[in-house]
């Protein structure tokens, strides 16, 4: 593991130099909001925030998938876009680690070939969590503001203008040229008195009770799920959930985003659903995030980012309904 | 890389695809009776009869819109001699609504026409297929011209 | 005060056996005010009331799911907003008056987190809730202003040229996600089987496709002529900021000047989609 110090111009600069070769995403504001999206120049690239509303599982698993088009005489594949290799900037560990989470999903024993490939062009630079939000709870999950899974650079703040990068990976050797100074040890424990304020700042904590399977069959779901309205916004934010549907459009057949909060997602042929009510569908939620996934695939499936209560437009608690079942 | 939805393609087709729902009582009559008595119109629109312009559902006007037609017509009784009493005077509220709703969203208006035409009145039926070709064709023409 | 006198009115009426639940604010773990539902007389003190209640409770009325597992009488907290879309959903026959206990607040307005006036509170008519249509009214009572409507935002639109409009639009379309959260949050729908998940036959595209997205929102806007009574939820809870009030107002506008029909001031009215003049206007059609 490379680490040097760059100050803010050359670190700057070495990102634009990057601008020809890569297709560069970053978080940038449109609407007066902020996105991880496409930009030009570094003008557009935010520094300053705590999370966007997207997150980087879209550019590996987009919303909306053409996987072959399908007629009378000819089948098309479609495969993903990936001549020109793409970086993705400023990505926070909280995002970076749900990739992971995704990659046991997708890379496992079945290697999605759309989302291998993106994932072998794309390179993850990521910035540490200076001023956590009131709603991140990552520690408690294993993660933290300044940690570095799942990113192939690290950047982490040591002053205003100058930041200490961890080159992780051998991709992320391949971005960053050969300049800036080796970190002095003041500069490392500056590092550390900032993380330490950062992970002192996070005092939300989720904390799953050892008898969490138990309470399956309990009434305590039919109380906290009544304010859910089922639409899908926190499993379509959620960096770790990954749910989808195949459909047909016409002549294309789509793979597309799904949640299981849907009417639809249970549906089978005749009309049978097994899991109709709510209460059902947001048990459902919350088992696969902190039980079966970890059955599974070892891990929990939340990475405590806290959108999914941001965005809930009746603002369900996830934290406050795990800690009290 | 899907189908055109709502727009007219990267260029403007000869032969225009345009969708008509003709009542059956009075404009599918009127347009039999534009063929019978041999008058020319455009062969651009392809009719769909329904039993009343009442049963119109603005839903198929955009279905139909979004699976690639150019334009869509709706013909019915003129108000006061629907076959159904009323039909047409609902749709013509329905409608109302459909056509602002469209422009609002940056359809152009001429892509969507609505026109009473009764059984008798053949040469009233070619009319209003040639203004709404023409339209029809003016709308995706400029269209084209804007977005390429 | 009246969060004293919302958490008594409320405590009165689960315990003399009134109703059997009380839906109205609360807070959450972050402290951000979230829908309560109270079945026991000691936590009513979890009600609170402040200038975030942003939520139209009335959605829960209209909620199948939810009747299904409440059907006792069910008390709820409603603002003047909340109260159009009531009005509408007794018109439609969609709640049983007498399974339901309104209580009526007045609302001075709700702020967002920078503690700006919302949009839609700055143009509201009904701060203080119809005291004869309220089986309990609490706060001060405020005569009522005739606004006259401001639809200075649609007109903007309305005279953008058409490419101009049709990208201010696609700009938004291009990131929906069709997470159906405006849909959902709506108490006015409330269809058994909405359209959009209807597949056989297929009518709106289903994956997040600009097509499927404009045709998903003109359906919606659509399926509420007549019926919206802009109450600002749909605009408040879209993730990536669509202006979908500006759809529905602008359907609010049409038919206010062509139908001369306004929802949710009386719970007797009819949809105007049901009804006709013979001189309804024909300007449109050749």
């Amino acid at each position: 593991m490379d680490m040097l110090i760059l100050n803010k111009n050359e670190l700057i600069d070495n990102i634009k130099s990057l601008f020809k070769d890569y297709e560069i995403v970053g978080p940038s504001q449109l609407d007066g909001k902020l996105y991880f999206r496409p930009v030009k120049s570094m003008d557009e690239v935010v520094w300053d925030f705590v999370n966007p509303v997207n997150n980087i599982k879209d550019f590996f698993f987009p919303p909306s998938q053409v996987l072959y088009e399908l007629r009378q005489d000819r089948i098309k594949a479609f495969e993903p876009d990936t001549k020109k290799k793409r970086i993705i900037l400023f990505a926070r560990s909280c995002d970076t680690r749900a990739l992971n989470l995704l990659d046991k999903l997708f890379i496992g024993n079945y290697k999605d070939t759309s989302y291998t490939a993106r994932r072998e062009t794309t390179t993850i630079i990521g910035l540490s969590c200076l001023e956590p939000a009131d709603r991140c709870f990552c520690i408690s999950l294993g993660g933290g503001p300044f940690a570095t899974k799942g990113m192939d650079v690290s950047i982490s703040p040591v002053r205003k203008d100058k930041f200490l990068l961890h080159i992780l990976t051998d991709k992320g050797k391949d971005i960053i040229a050969e300049q800036g100074t080796r970190p002095e040890r003041e500069e490392l424990s500056l590092t550390e008195a900032l993380k330490q304020k950062a992970e002192e700042a996070i005092k939300r904590k989720i904390n799953i009770p050892s008898d969490f399977f138990e309470k399956f069959d309990s009434d305590y779901w039919k109380g906290v799920s009544q304010a859910c309205i089922k639409c899908g916004i926190c499993t379509y934010l959620c960096p770790a959930c990954h749910c989808f549907d195949i459909i047909d459009e016409g002549y294309f057949r789509i793979r597309c985003w799904d949640t299981c909060s849907s009417d639809t997602f249970t549906k089978m042929a005749a009309g049978e659903d097994h899991r109709k009510q709510k209460y059902k569908k947001y048990r459902q939620r919350i088992y696969h995030k902190f039980q079966y996934y970890k059955e599974n695939f070892g891990e929990i499936a939340c990475v405590g980012c806290g959108r999914c209560t941001t965005y809930c437009p009746v603002k369900m608690d996830i934290v406050e309904i795990v800690n009290n079942s | 890389m899907s189908r055109s939805h709502f727009d007219s393609g990267e260029k403007v087709k000869k032969k225009l695809k345009i969708i008509g729902f003709l009542c059956n009582w009075c404009s599918y009559a009127g347009a039999d009776l534009a063929g019978t008595s041999r008058l020319q119109y455009p062969a651009d629109i392809r009719i769909i009869r329904v039993p009343c312009s009442g049963r119109m559902n603005p839903l198929l006007v955009l279905k139909c819109l979004q699976e690639g037609a150019d334009g869509v017509l709706v013909s019915g009784c003129h108000p006061g001699d629907c076959h159904y009493q009323e039909g047409n005077y609902y749709v013509r509220r329905r409608m109302l609504i459909l056509k602002n709703l469209l422009e609002y969203f940056g359809i152009d208006k001429r892509r969507f026409h609505m026109s009473w035409v009764s059984a008798s009145e053949g040469a009233k039926w070619a009319d209003v297929v040639k203004k709404v070709v023409k339209d029809v064709r003016d709308a995706c023409e400029e269209e084209v011209k804007t977005a390429g | 005060m009246v969060i004293k006198k919302i958490k008594t009115t409320a405590k009165d009426l689960l315990t003399d056996g009134s109703v059997s639940l009380i839906i109205g604010y609360g807070i959450n773990g972050l402290g951000d005010v979230t829908p309560v539902f109270i079945k026991d007389p000691d936590d009513v003190e979890k009600l609170v009331w402040n200038d975030q209640c942003y939520y139209n409770l009335i959605r829960y009325l209209s909620d199948r799911d939810f009747i299904e597992q409440n059907n006792g009488s069910i008390g709820i907290i409603i603002k003047g907003c909340d109260q159009k879309s009531l009005k509408v959903l007794l018109s439609e026959s969609q709640v049983n008056r007498d399974k339901i206990k309104v209580i009526g607040v007045t609302c001075k307005g709700l702020m967002d987190s920078d503690g700006n006036v919302l949009a839609k509170c700055e143009a509201c008519d009904v701060v203080y809730p119809d005291k004869d249509f309220c089986d309990v009214i609490i706060g001060e009572e405020v005569k009522k202003k005739e606004k006259e409507k401001d639809f200075s935002d649609i007109d903007e639109i309305d005279s953008m040229d058409l490419p101009d409009r049709k990208k201010f639009w696609n700009n938004y379309f291009e990131r929906c996600l069709r997470c159906y959260a405006c849909r959902n949050i709506c108490p006015l729908c409330y269809c058994k089987e909405c359209i959009m998940d209807q597949h056989n036959p297929l009518w709106v595209l289903p994956s997040a496709s600009v097509g499927g997205n404009r045709l998903f929102h003109i359906v919606r806007a659509y399926h509420l002529t007549g019926r919206c009574v802009d109450c600002g939820e749909c605009e408040r809870v879209c993730p990536i900021g669509m202006p979908l009030r500006k759809i529905n107002r602008k359907i609010i506008k049409v038919v206010k000047e062509r139908f001369d029909f306004e929802s949710g001031k009386d719970q007797e009215q009819k949809s105007p989609l049901t009804r006709y003049r013979e001189n309804d206007s024909e300007d449109f059609i050749i």
